[in-house]
């Protein structure tokens, strides 16, 4: 006689844990290789880092990191809009130049009474304006002096 | 042109062949070419409402999804016009979906909104997402809809309307705001969604999106909103400068690095007989979803609630996964060797001191055809006994033999695409919106879409019968009475199909002269449905080019089921409604295999293929396949599930093997079979959980549910369909079959099975009906419908050539008689208690109850008390009842509703701890052995106890409003004052 017996299932394990998750990402790993060129860095670190440093400490690359980070600090300044509209004003007018020669039509000199013509159009005085401010505020700011640019940009001066 | 349905058209300067009268999308996209679109889905046809896929046909802008491929049309997409509109449709769409697809869990490769926008390569989207003043609504245990997301495409309402045909969903474009609305306007939860996962399905982003895929889909999905919501705010503003191309790529490398962890396994479901198969969405053992496919040969994109939903069992804490064996009063925790081995000597041992009648061996209805087979084969071939059975026992042996008898073949007469195509279906003692739900769908929407008739014979009213032209509210027990009544009305007033009755039909005559009782008025006093509408059923049927009739536990599980099957097959006959499209006899399937394990032999009289054991050349031809004399194999009718629960009772059976049933809950009068496993000498069980009939076991063996193996079922519609493995077997346990094969090697049987599909080209080289089986033939969604010829050739609807399975190829008219209930109430037990299955939960719960989801939705007990009743006794909602039978009492809530009418009861069958089998008897029906489940009277008791809560939640789908309509209607859509046609630009398209 089989008496009727209960049984409470001990819970089974679900889905992988964190040592089986970490051996599975080491198994991916290898198998595309990433931990070949992990290995191949780590092993010759001191002498991959040898190479960086000396390349980062020629002149050139304490330049272009520094040119990097002005160029970084000035465009944090612009608002999206205005740099947009800079920028594309900047391609449509290299566009303009470039594709000047090939229309072939409007380059003749516009000789003295052409010239006094050319005084009085407001459209074109209206077109130069504005690129003969930008001129005179570009030579302005080129002619302060910059010790620390960090300095200029946060308006905080640092000890000497 | 290579065929004459070929055609070839002109699409953007290129000649493009293919077939005619094909959607213009599919037909691309049969070539590879892809005409951006959101709102089409394969599935749902042209909704129009996306303005996505504009094309250009002679000078004029047309909607491509609303195009069918014909000879000679000319087509222009790159034009500036087209793809002008085509852009301002989905600038418009982008209006009301907030891009972030990188952090958005849909973005797994199948979101249509994200891969439509990308194709195009819209560069900045020009209307700005404008948020909506609603909340996100998490409310369902399965699913979410957010309306910030949503682009209110009507997938959802198309589906939910004329797919699924639940008619929950709606839009409504004039609102200032409009979103996607549950009844209307209730949250999800509190709606009449019968959570069957459509609109999720079909939903082309993530507006709707189950909650397994929340949060942590993608690698980058589940990051809190503190740090999501800044991360998208960002993004969105650089978007501004950058535009969204960049970003479209990140999202892009999302969806393409997401794909290696994600694994989508076609699988088949394992709750009811539809035989839905999907796709199962994995990442390891983490099921993110269940995806429905177009191809899915019986279900399509359909699904309920437990097939979209309920595998939270899969990885339950209750799964079995170690033997277990009996010892000193408890359960120890044992190695495979030392159980296989104990469970090997001991059958042997009993059926070598007893006999091998001594031993009984119930297959599982829920395993695999190549389980049941090999189950058969042990009892068979190794114990020599042919007792070996399985829980078709106690639903559908009765309706089987009512084929048998007059059609020959013991399965669904046509497919379920017949039953879409009959201009009238008959559902007699089915509730199959709650059994067979998706087999519903497909007769809602043909009755709602395609003017099909739809007569229903009940004693409750169910969906089905609210939705019925004919309603017959039937006395208990009856059904074999009106069905006789409308075959002699046949007769009488010349809507028999004589034709089809003198050239394909046996007995005719004879038939005719039993009908002499059947009367109409005898039907009406007999049955309680009035004459008019026998009538009036009759006329239906009778005048009917195609008439399919659906049956189920209501027609079996009574003490003369067998007979009443016979009655209606009957009908069917008489008015030659089988053989043609449209038409049969569809007894519905309840288990997922029920059906296989037939099919595969566990029935004490049949092998495989309904060879009959009986039968001495079958008998050879099988000794002969598995290599041993037929002598071996014992030419007796073995003991079925109910007799030989009997015999342990008795102390004839003296071993059981149980495999995947819950015998102990699930065969009648429960304290008999109780007992009987208690005077067992030896039992084993082999389950995925701690089943209540494992508890009464000596060895317990962990199986494997059909997503961590291999194998094949077989649907209602005689299907035969693979399932893959999404996951590998948890812990200790084992796939069935590998067990079994180690269990037959143990007892000196060592067939050496290494997959399943070398079961399967076994007994296909055997069985004459399997001949043509075998897994090449039904990779991916591919199956076969058997009979299948050696060739491959199958059957999907039976009986076609005008040939029955019978000796002579005739159908026989099968005379019976009306016969009284074995039970029925009397002075004492007033009252009759009907049971049944409830949508959300399935038999005894060992799957549907692991987990909390779907139990949140249906939990707590009840008995159906009509409203005249309850008044008569004063019950409310939520009150205390006893109801008492003729075996034991059990103690329940009542819950007061109108689908029961008079002194009828119904109690759902899925409490367990008392189960409602504690009140059912040992009667049944004598020729099947079928126990008479829904022919039990009982007396009610109200108990003195304070009342409780209604039993069914306040917020239950059955509380819910529906709200039908035709679907999401995109002219309404158009004649917004919003609205203007793209590729004009619109004020405010985040409305419309």
């Amino acid at each position: 006689m089989a008496e009727r017996l209960s049984y409470k299932t001990p819970p089974p394990k679900i889905g992988p844990d964190a040592h089986e998750e970490l051996e599975r990402l080491v198994q991916t790993l290898h198998e595309h290789g990433v931990l070949r060129f992990a290995n191949d860095i780590v092993g010759a670190n001191t002498k991959v880092a040898e190479v960086i440093v000396s390349g980062l400490c020629k002149e050139g690359s304490t330049n272009a990191m520094q040119n990097l980070s002005a160029l970084m600090m000035a465009l944090s300044t612009i608002p999206p809009n205005q740099f947009y509209r800079v920028t594309f004003a900047l391609k449509d007018c290299f566009e303009r130049i470039g594709n000047y020669p090939d229309e072939g039509h409007g380059d003749e000199a516009p000789g003295v009474t052409g010239a006094l013509k050319l005084l009085h159009d407001e459209q074109l005085w209206k077109a130069i304006i504005p690129i003969l401010e930008g001129l005179k505020v570009f030579a302005a700011r080129l002619e302060q002096p910059v010790d620390k640019p960090i300095s200029d940009f946060t308006g905080k001066k640092t000890q000497d | 042109m290579t065929k004459t349905t070929d055609c070839t058209i002109i699409f953007d300067g290129e000649r493009v062949t293919g077939k005619a009268d094909t959607p213009l999308i599919d037909f691309l996209a049969e070539h590879d070419i892809s005409l951006p679109h959101v709102c089409y889905h394969r599935a749902l046809g042209p909704l129009e409402t996306c303005d996505a896929c504009w094309v250009e046909i002679d000078g004029e802008l047309k909607r491509g999804c609303t195009i069918r491929s014909a000879e000679g049309l000319e087509i222009s997409s790159k034009d500036e016009h087209s793809t002008a509109a085509r852009t301002e449709g989905m600038d418009r769409l982008l209006s009301k979906h907030e891009l972030y697809c990188t952090v958005c869990e849909h973005n797994t490769g199948d979101c249509t909104l994200h891969n439509t926008m990308a194709e195009m390569d819209i560069p900045i989207q020009r209307y700005e997402f404008k948020r909506k003043p609603y909340e996100k609504d998490t409310t369902s245990p399965f699913y979410t809809y957010d309306p910030d997301q949503c682009i209110l495409c009507g997938r959802c309402v198309e589906a939910c309307q004329n797919v699924e045909v639940n008619e929950t969903l709606s839009i409504d474009y004039s609102m200032e705001h409009p979103r996607v609305l549950w009844d209307g306007g209730s949250p999800i939860d509190e709606s009449s969604c019968v959570q069957c996962g459509h609109c999720v399905t079909v939903c082309p982003c993530n507006a709707l999106l189950e909650k397994t895929m929340q949060p942590d889909a993608g690698p980058l999905t589940s990051m809190p909103d503190t740090l999501k919501r800044p991360m998208i705010d960002m993004i969105k503003t650089l978007e501004n400068t950058i535009g969204a191309t960049p970003i479209t790529g990140i999202s892009m490398m999302d969806m393409h690095w997401r794909q290696p962890e994600i694994k989508r396994t076609k699988t088949v479901c394992t709750y009811c007989g539809v035989g839905c198969s999907f796709e199962m969405w994995t990442r390891d053992r983490q099921i993110l979803k269940v995806q429905p496919v177009v191809d899915a040969p019986a279900n399509g994109i359909s699904t309920c609630i437990k097939g979209k939903f309920a595998w939270d069992f899969v990885n339950s804490e209750n799964r079995l996964t170690t033997p277990l064996i009996r010892e000193n009063g408890k359960f120890r925790e044992a190695s495979w060797d030392e159980a296989l081995d104990l469970v090997a000597r001991r059958l042997k041992e009993t059926s070598e001191k007893y006999g091998p009648n001594s031993v009984g061996f119930i297959g599982s209805s829920k395993g695999s055809n190549e389980e049941a087979y090999l189950t058969q084969k042990i009892a068979r071939l190794i114990i020599g006994t042919n007792s070996v059975d399985n829980s078709s026992r106690y639903c559908q042996n009765p309706a089987t033999k009512g084929l048998f008898r007059t059609v020959g073949h013991g399965g669904d007469a046509g497919s379920i695409t017949d039953l879409e195509k009959a201009e009238v279906i008959v559902i007699v003692g089915s509730n199959t919106a709650e059994n067979h739900p998706v087999i519903a769908s497909k007769i809602k929407a043909a009755h709602k879409l395609h003017g099909q008739k739809l007569i229903v014979a009940d004693p409750r009213m169910h969906e089905m019968a609210e939705r019925a032209d004919i309603f017959m509210r039937t006395k208990p027990s009856t059904d074999m009475v009106w069905a006789s009544a409308l075959a002699r009305y046949m007769f009488d007033n010349d809507l028999a199909d004589m034709e089809f009755l003198n050239s394909k039909v046996n007995q005719v005559e004879e038939f005719r002269q039993s009908l002499e009782p059947f009367t109409l008025e005898y039907a009406e006093e007999v049955t309680g449905i009035p004459k008019q509408q026998l009538i009036d059923a009759a006329e239906m049927i009778g005048r009917a080019e195609s008439v399919s009739l659906l049956w189920a536990m209501g027609i079996t599980q009574h003490s003369h089921g067998a007979d009443t099957s016979t009655a209606l097959s009957n009908l069917l006959l008489v008015t030659g409604n089988y053989g043609k499209p449209g038409t049969g006899g569809y007894p519905m399937r309840g288990h997922n295999n029920v059906q296989g394990a037939s099919d595969f032999g566990c029935l004490k009289q049949f092998y495989p293929g309904y060879e009959k054991v009986t039968d001495e050349d079958a008998r050879e031809r099988w000794a002969k396949g598995w290599g041993v004399d037929k002598s071996k194999l014992s030419p007796e009718v073995g003991e079925d599930n109910f007799s030989m629960v009997e015999g342990a009772a008795q102390g004839k059976i003296k071993a059981m093997m149980i495999i995947g049933e819950e015998t102990a809950v699930s065969d009648a009068d429960s304290k008999n079979v109780h007992t009987g496993f208690s005077n067992l000498e030896f039992m084993v069980v082999q389950d995925i959980v701690m089943s209540n009939t494992a508890e009464f076991a000596d060895v317990v063996l962990p199986g494997c549910p059909s997503v961590e193996k291999e194998g094949t079922y077989v649907n209602t519609e005689r299907r035969i369909q693979r399932f893959y493995e999404v996951m590998p077997p948890l812990g200790n346990s084992r796939p069935d079959w590998q067990i079994l094969t180690d269990l037959a090697a143990r007892m000196g049987h060592d067939w050496g099975y290494t997959h399943p599909s070398q079961i399967m080209d076994e007994c296909a080289g055997i069985s004459k009906l399997f001949a043509g089986v075998n897994y090449e033939r039904l990779e991916g969604w591919k199956s076969l419908q058997w009979p299948v010829k050696e060739d491959g050739t199958d059957t999907p609807l039976l009986y076609a050539d005008g040939t029955f399975n019978t000796d002579d190829g005739k159908a026989l008219l099968y005379p019976v008689e009306w016969q009284e209930p074995t039970e029925q109430p009397d002075a004492d037990y007033d009252l009759n208690l009907n049971n049944g299955r409830l949508l959300e939960h399935f038999q005894s719960t060992n799957q549907t109850g692991q987990g909390w989801r779907v139990t949140a939705e249906e939990s707590k007990w009840f008995v159906e008390v009509s409203p005249q009743l309850a008044k008569e006794r004063g019950i409310e909602d939520g009150t205390w009842v006893r109801i008492t039978s003729r075996r034991d009492s059990i103690e329940t809530r009542a819950l007061v509703t109108d689908r029961v009418r008079g002194n009828e009861l119904f109690v759902p069958i899925h409490h367990v701890k008392p189960g409602l089998n504690f009140l059912t008897g040992e009667h049944h029906d004598p020729i099947v052995d079928t126990p008479a489940y829904k022919e039990t009277a009982v007396k009610l008791e109200v108990l003195p106890r304070e009342k409780g809560a209604p039993p069914l939640p306040y917020n239950n789908f059955r509380y819910g409003n529906r709200t039908p309509n035709k679907g999401p209607e995109a002219p309404i859509k158009w004649v917004q004052d919003d609205y203007v046609q793209p590729p004009e630009h619109q004020s405010h398209p985040e409305r419309t």
